[in-house]
């Protein structure tokens, strides 16, 4: 039987993990465009951040708001580092995009164990980030935390900066013109190779965010990041590869996964176990009925 | 003369060179068996190996950890009695590998083992990974004896694999009991959605209806990150039964999900106005302060969370002996499957010692003869029809808060014999 309490909470659960889905695949979006190329291990850079934020929080004490920007900090390294090892080496000698994306399985595996071995040695296989919280309000017998309070905005500013700095500033004009033609931006004069570097930065850094805030709302595993892939892929596909369509996108996910499994249970008897049926179901017909995504990309837009 | 000469000749080399090749296969096989039946020809010490497979690693590491040093523990003893009367034979357990707590894991530890030459197993293994071994281990006769995997769908012959414990039926009736005695008559039930969480969840559904209780199931994908609308449901599921003493939830899976509901759960005033129960899955450290947030300890303590867990509850100088190990070794008492271990280890060196090797469709045999003469301390462990323990004893744990220190504290138990729940004066 539907209780209103219950389904409040699933709606404020669908917002705030759709606010997740939609930073995670917004960084996803900006590294297809912007490095063109579709990276598996994009998922670990949200473990890491994850990870760092509930280590530094748990077991240093580490105030919440540095340990995010340690994470995004220590995301946006990785990235970097990944791609000056893995990825850049492997486009010079001319590999195809099926090379790249195989070794970006090989290097979201590689990252998956490392953390596996250190959380297994460091016995934080399941670990949570350590953020005081407080209860809002009670609403029909559901406590409101003050989390829903600091991760959707603070999602959602992160977007809006994000649009900001590609729309307005000179960096983002020339990673937009390097998104839209890589080749003709670097006739243009344009230092491509300094500009994919900036790329990479800000999408470990957006992802090292979405991985911290996870942190925050529930319990990570190694495998968080990897889990969590298949919804910042939906997402990116679903919004067109857009940062609004993303957006939107993570959201109407994040809703669906959430509302749909409960009302589904309730009113239906469908099982909440087959919640991620939802996200595929979205993603087929999207691609069934508008396959360039919800809001396609136009020249010279991300 | 010398065109029919030569061709007699290339024969006359050909069965010599047959000949000799037959009289150095038959050396080296020899020389090779020799070698295998004593591993230190100085000390003319035999040495059995024992294959071990663990979780070490995701949901189920606190329990694997608690198999191989159980298993430690009686390899240890068995060599001091071995030495002491004088015998050359020893034995020795294996490197322990990592089964994840994955199906896939631990079909690639078994598939490690037996390339090293391991063909008598001990595994800590769940219903799904025993599943998932079942073929090739008798595909390959390799013994394997699991000591958590308790599924009532596995309660069938399966030929090379047996089960130090008895099917979720002993669990699922421990839990009615529990339950039902506390007054408990509508029941929503969450659990994992595979063949421990089907077992144990069947089982109780089953138990308890027949008394004249209610119950809710509500499966959960294991493999998701996050339980939010699951746990959103559960609520719901309770307010339909009825907030009150006489409805409680369930919870049947293990400690990495466990943690995620508790969590999402303190929100919901319906699931905080409920007593918890749970099968023995979520009993480990992981799923107390400071591992996790104080607020679950605070939940775990406010729905005086109760479950059960295999442990022989009679007065028993074997289990006593091998706690006290246990707590020397590692400083904490057992919490699960460390007296199977236990009893498994020496079980499978009895089989080998009456066999006299480590031939495994021979220990296959014997061991359920051996079984059937043995009392462990986990107590009698003779074996049913389908190889699987014939009775279990659960004990009753509890958390409690000590001045801000989380433990576990066993306050009982069910006996298999009675079908009775005994409280700790």
């Amino acid at each position: 039987m539907i209780q209103i309490g219950d389904l409040v909470s699933t709606l404020m659960n669908g917002f705030l993990v759709g606010s997740m889905y939609a930073l995670l695949g917004v960084s996803l979006t900006l590294s297809i465009n912007g490095a063109k190329m579709y990276n598996w291990a994009h998922g670990e850079l949200a473990t890491v951040g994850a990870y760092v934020i509930a280590v530094l929080t748990t077991f240093h004490g580490v105030n919440p708001l540095a340990a995010v920007l340690f994470a995004m900090l220590a995301s946006a390294g990785l990235a970097l580092v990944v791609d000056e090892s893995t990825y850049k080496p492997l486009v010079k000698r001319g590999a195809n995009a099926i090379q790249i994306m195989l070794a970006s399985i090989a290097v979201s595996i590689f990252v998956r164990y490392a953390v596996f071995i250190y959380a297994a040695a460091a016995f934080i296989l399941t670990l949570k980030a350590n953020v005081v919280t407080s209860t809002l309000t009670t609403f029909l017998g559901v406590q409101i935390s003050s989390l829903y309070l600091w991760i959707i905005p603070s999602s959602l500013l992160t977007v809006f900066v994000l649009r900001t700095l590609l729309a307005r500033t000179m960096v983002g004009k020339q990673i937009r013109a390097m998104s839209d033609n890589p080749e003709l931006a670097r006739v243009s004069g344009i230092d491509v190779t300094m500009l994919r570097r900036y790329v990479w930065l800000i999408v470990g850094a957006i992802a090292g965010l979405a991985g911290a805030f996870w942190a925050m709302y529930s319990f990570i595993t190694p495998e968080i990041g990897f889990n969590l892939l298949v919804d910042a892929f939906a997402a990116a596909i679903v919004g067109g590869l857009t940062i609004d369509g993303t957006v939107i996108a993570g959201f109407i996910i994040g809703l669906a996964e959430n509302i749909g499994a409960y009302l589904l249970n309730q009113t239906l008897g469908v099982p909440t176990q087959y919640k991620v049926l939802i996200t595929f179901s979205i993603l087929i017909a999207v691609l069934i009925i508008r396959p360039s995504g919800l809001t396609s990309r136009r020249s010279r837009e991300l | 003369m010398e065109k029919t000469k030569s061709p007699s000749s290339t024969t006359r080399a050909i069965v010599f060179i047959i000949i000799g090749l037959l009289i150095g296969s038959g050396i080296g096989y020899v020389t090779a068996v020799s070698t295998r039946a004593s591993s230190s020809s100085s000390s003319k010490l035999v040495t059995y190996t024992i294959g071990l497979a663990s979780d070490l690693s995701g949901g189920g590491e606190s329990f694997g950890t608690e198999t191989v040093t159980s298993a430690q523990i009686a390899v240890t003893q068995i060599n001091g009695y071995l030495a002491a009367a004088g015998s050359n034979v020893r034995f020795a357990l294996s490197s322990p590998t990592d089964t994840l707590t994955t199906t896939d894991g631990a079909v690639s530890a078994i598939t490690t083992l037996a390339s090293a030459g391991d063909d008598i197993i001990l595994c800590h293994c769940w219903s799904g990974q025993l599943s998932a071994v079942e073929s090739y281990a008798n595909t390959n006769k390799l013994v394997v004896v699991s000591v958590s995997s308790t599924s009532n769908l596995l309660a069938v012959p399966k030929g090379y694999l047996f089960r130090m414990i008895a099917p979720d039926s002993f669990q699922g009736k421990a839990l009615t009991t529990l339950l039902w005695g506390d007054g408990i008559k509508n029941v929503a039930v969450i659990y994992r959605n595979d063949a421990y969480g089907q077992g144990i969840s069947g089982v109780f559904q089953t138990e308890f209806t027949a008394l004249g209780g209610k119950v809710t199931l509500e499966a959960y994908d294991p493999t998701l990150s996050d339980f939010a609308s699951e746990v959103a449901t559960l609520a719901s599921n309770v307010q339909t039964l009825g907030v009150g003493k006489q409805t409680a939830v369930l919870f049947i899976g293990f400690a990495t999900e466990a943690v995620n509901i508790f969590g999402h759960a303190t929100s919901y005033n319906a699931l905080t106005g409920v007593r918890w129960f749970s099968s023995e899955g979520p009993k480990g450290s992981t799923i107390l302060p400071p591992t996790v947030p104080a607020s679950i300890g605070q939940f775990e303590v406010q729905t005086n969370i109760t479950g059960t867990f295999p442990q022989s509850i009679t007065n028993n100088s074997i289990a006593t002996a091998y706690i006290a190990l246990f707590k020397a070794q590692t400083g904490n008492y057992p919490q699960s499957y460390g007296e199977q271990a236990y009893d498994s280890v020496y079980l499978l060196a009895n089989s080998i010692l009456a066999v006299g090797s480590e031939n495994s469709t021979a220990v296959k045999n014997i061991l359920p003869t051996m079984a059937s003469h043995m009392y462990g301390a986990s107590g009698p462990l003779l074996l049913d029809s389908n190889g699987d323990k014939a009775s279990q004893d659960y004990a009753i744990w509890t958390i409690v808060n000590n001045q801000g220190t989380y433990s576990f504290k066993n306050i009982g138990g069910w006996a298999a014999a009675t079908g009775e729940i005994i409280y700790n004066q």
